[in-house]
């Protein structure tokens, strides 16, 4: 169980990014966090991970808690070790490792599994990678590199898998298919996972619950089904809604604030 | 035959020339340091030698320098936390030119304690003439000195254990992928701060074996600091700066051409022989300016 609560970070030295937000992620389930570009969403999942610490940011109050640990403010490397592992936005593969070299970097952490099974485990769910493990991660397609760089994450075999932007920059063919592969990790090995995303249909379609965030906090959340029926969320996020598209210009800002709080 | 002669002793002085451009290839290449000090790690490490086996702790001169060169690599791990903790640590993620500036005052701190402790006289390893006979070795009709058989037996268990250190263990990996993305190495349990360490850990005794070799060769002085940045710095360049099998390839060409174009030369201009290496330099990056096996970065549109 991942809890944050009334997590406020401040980037270098006060400039206030997310103001106040909580949830609860349940062990083994899947959780998106939506939202439009700056909302917040990747700095929720970096606050995390403690990958913030080497962004001059911080947790500046409330907590994070993992399985009843507190792990605001630690290392990257400490709160990997714990079994959270962050996976970027941009698909960061380290270009000039093969592929194997690439997802065995990502055991360095956990060196006590045995890297032929580990290396089995991933390629098990990505049999792709299996045809290209001599070939440089940086010449992948950038389909295969976020394969790479998931799978570099599940090699250490996580509890959580923080994952920021998974469909940034793919085709929708290619979106379809790494978020059915994080739903079937997620069924057959229980992995939690935290998805930030602004494709929302794609998000919601595997995820259980979510939280919509906009200027660093959260505007709305529950259920998948009730937020895709929700008719703001259908207006702003899905480009549907009862009326049909609405002109976005007739849409006073206070008003689309007003009508999230409500 | 002496051009014969020329091309080894050119391979085997050309293999510690390569010793040093790994120290500071890694450095560059792990922490994008360019590190100035290297040639005052050289010197640091012969004094250091000097003074660990001159304790004479084993009766028989050669394993007495052995255990010298041990017992200061271990010391000079000690050095290497340290650098790393007081002296880079504070700096990262502040620009390269402090990071230079310091790894200059790094340079000068080891130069100066050595001349505090061991001040300017000439010093030369105790044993030096059991151990390096002043009659060179043979093998067939070839003469070279003792010291480069050290020199080569050195550079291959270094770099020899290094590649295998780099490109087939964990470990190794996990470096480049620090060298790669550091933030992303850090989100799988990869600690910054300890593969910094290491690094220095490494380069440091690569730097002290140099150290053996150039101390040996021309006694155990300041100058020794010099010649070991005069030539780290080309070969590493050479080489490509971010590659250690071309650090030693970058080794071995400067070796080689200095000892059989720069002595023709030096006949016809005298001193041209200590130029030689930049004139090399110059040309090899007038043709390929990431160096013969730099990295020319993959990027994807």
């Amino acid at each position: 169980m991942l809890i944050l609560n009334n997590v406020e970070v401040t980037f270098d030295p006060f400039i206030l990014v997310v103001k106040g937000v909580s949830m609860e992620v349940p062990e083994g389930s899947i959780v998106a966090i939506l939202g439009a570009n700056g909302a917040g969403k990747s700095t929720i999942l970096k606050a995390i991970s403690g990958v913030i610490r080497m962004e001059r940011g911080r947790v500046s109050h409330g907590f994070i808690q993992f399985n009843g640990k507190r792990i605001e403010n630690l290392p990257p490397e400490e709160v990997a070790k714990l079994g959270i592992i962050y996976v970027h936005e941009g698909r960061s593969v380290f270009e000039e490792l093969t592929v194997e070299e690439d997802l065995l970097a990502g055991l360095y952490g956990r060196r006590s599994l045995d890297p032929k099974d580990a290396l089995e485990f991933v390629y098990n769910y990505f049999p792709q990678l299996k045809r290209k493990r001599k070939l440089k991660s940086g010449l992948l397609s950038g389909g295969e590199q976020q394969m790479l760089v998931i799978g570099r994450a599940l090699i250490s075999k996580p509890d959580v898998l923080l994952l920021d932007e998974p469909s940034l920059g793919l085709a929708p063919k290619v979106v379809t298919e790494v978020f059915r592969t994080i739903k079937q990790i997620n069924e057959s090995e229980g992995l939690t996972v935290v998805l930030a995303e602004q494709n929302v249909r794609k998000a919601l379609e595997i995820a259980e619950y979510g939280y919509v965030i906009e200027g660093g906090r959260v505007v709305l959340h529950g259920t998948a089904e009730k937020l895709i029926r929700n008719p703001d969320v259908q207006n702003y996020y899905l480009g549907i809604g009862e009326a049909g598209r609405i002109s976005y210009q007739d849409v006073k800002s206070y008003k689309r604030r007003k009508r999230w709080i409500s | 035959m002496v051009l014969l002669e020329m091309i080894v002793m050119g391979l085997a002085a050309g293999t510690i020339y390569g010793v040093m451009a790994l120290s500071f290839v890694l450095i560059y290449r792990v922490g994008k340091i360019v590190n100035i000090a290297v040639g005052d790690m050289v010197l640091l490490g012969a004094y250091l030698i000097f003074a660990f086996s001159g304790l004479g702790l084993v009766e028989d001169p050669v394993i007495n320098l052995i255990l010298g060169l041990i017992l200061a690599s271990i010391f000079g791990l000690v050095i290497a936390v340290g650098t790393e903790r007081f002296l880079m640590r504070p700096l990262y993620g502040q620009s390269i030119l402090s990071l230079i500036m310091m790894t200059v005052a790094l340079g000068m701190i080891l130069r100066g304690a050595t001349i505090v402790k061991w001040g300017t006289v000439l010093r030369v390893f105790p044993g030096q003439h059991e151990v390096f006979p002043p009659i060179p070795f043979t093998i067939g009709p070839i003469e070279i000195p003792y010291v480069y058989l050290w020199s080569i037996t050195g550079a291959f268990l270094i770099f020899g254990s290094f590649l295998y250190l780099f490109r087939k263990t964990l470990f190794g990996f996990a470096m480049r992928a620090v060298s790669l993305d550091p933030e992303a190495a850090a989100t799988h349990g990869i600690s910054i701060k300890k593969i910094y360490t290491y690094t220095w850990m490494i380069a440091y005794v690569a730097a002290f074996l140099a150290g053996l070799v150039l101390g040996a060769i021309n006694g155990i002085t300041v100058i020794v600091s010099y010649l070991g940045l005069a030539r780290a710095l080309p070969a590493a360049l050479i080489g490509g700066l971010d590659s250690p099998g071309g650090a030693m390839l970058g080794g071995l060409l400067l070796g080689l051409i200095e000892h059989t174009v720069g002595t023709f030369l030096n006949a016809y201009i005298p001193g041209i022989r200590a130029i030689i290496p930049y004139i090399v330099l110059l040309v090899v990056l007038i043709v390929k300016p990431y160096g013969l096996f730099g990295t020319v970065r993959i990027e994807r549109v």
